[in-house]
């Protein structure tokens, strides 16, 4: 088993950096992360930030919509990727590509803890070592948490950025969507990802 | 799965659309740039926070509706500003 340390809660406006905690992961890499339930948003933060410092693996899910045990799934599914009891190969294998990448990860919460109604968006990411000067990300994905890349040294950035699984995102792949700012403007993301699923 | 690879220096940053609906990608690599990670985590927490608190002055007002159709925000950013949970980790490579 494991050791690994959930992030779930902070406390307002100031939670974030209030509740702010480092890391050394064990390839040595240092870890800043926090999470909050917003600016005049709301009670709940339904977001949770699992790391896993011996395996060099991060988890970060956000809760989807008004479901009442979103919260609950996203703790589940960020525990039961940390936990090992869905190895980091078949998570990516059940979530990535999937449009209702989401929804899956409330099965795949329910799976270990009876009926829950809640999904949650996430990435799971782990961090390999390679011999020389590169390492290598593997990330699997569902909905839209983001994950980019920067790289100080280069004029454009950021060098990678991964790409939303949500109805929004295909909708913009397929062209029905022209112009970026209508996919963050004109959708609500979220929603689409909910009223797909429903 | 996404693999990618990565070289000393690089930062990866994860967030949930608490930050990357107020946040473009690429306006989080201009808002770090040059910066030391841990000042970039609060830069982005910073701008985050300061447009959450325009949104909730100012979302009823029906401003925005505007840089819906002809461009960036007035205060220069690209998406109009969206109150939700957030979450934001950083990983100095």
């Amino acid at each position: 088993m494991c050791a690994f340390e959930i992030l779930t809660r902070g406390n307002g406006s100031s939670g974030l950096i209030a509740s702010l905690s480092q890391f050394t992961l064990a390839c040595g890499y240092t870890v800043l992360a926090g999470t909050d339930r917003g600016v005049g948003y709301s009670d709940v933060n339904q977001d949770c930030i699992g790391i896993d410092v011996e395996n060099n693996r991060i988890v970060v899910a956000d809760g989807l919509g008004s479901d009442k045990d979103s919260e609950l799934a996203a703790k589940l599914a960020v525990e039961c990727i940390l936990k090992g009891q869905k190895s980091f190969h078949e998570v990516q294998k059940e979530f990535c590509g999937l449009i209702n990448g989401a929804d899956r990860t409330g099965t795949l919460a329910n799976g270990f803890s009876g009926q829950i109604e809640g999904d949650t968006c996430l990435i799971a990411l782990e961090i390999q070592e390679i011999m020389g000067q590169f390492k290598k990300l593997s990330i699997a994905q569902a909905g839209d948490v983001k994950l980019i890349v920067v790289r100080p040294s280069v004029i454009y950035n950021p060098i990678f950025t991964t790409v939303d699984q949500t109805v929004a995102q295909e909708a913009y792949d397929s062209g029905e969507i022209k112009d970026k700012r209508q996919y963050y403007c004109s959708f609500s993301k979220a929603d689409s990802n909910v009223h797909f699923l429903n | 799965m996404t693999q990618f690879f990565v070289k000393r220096g690089d930062i990866v940053y994860i967030y949930s659309d608490g930050i990357g609906d107020n946040l473009l990608p690429e306006e989080i690599s201009i808002i770090t740039r040059g910066q030391y990670y841990a000042d970039a985590f609060r830069a982005i927490i910073d701008t985050v926070t300061g447009r959450m608190l325009r949104y909730g002055l100012e979302s009823h007002s029906g401003q925005y509706h505007f840089s819906k159709i002809f461009g960036p925000c007035k205060d220069g950013f690209w998406q109009p500003p969206k109150a939700d949970n957030r979450s934001l980790v950083a990983i100095q490579i």
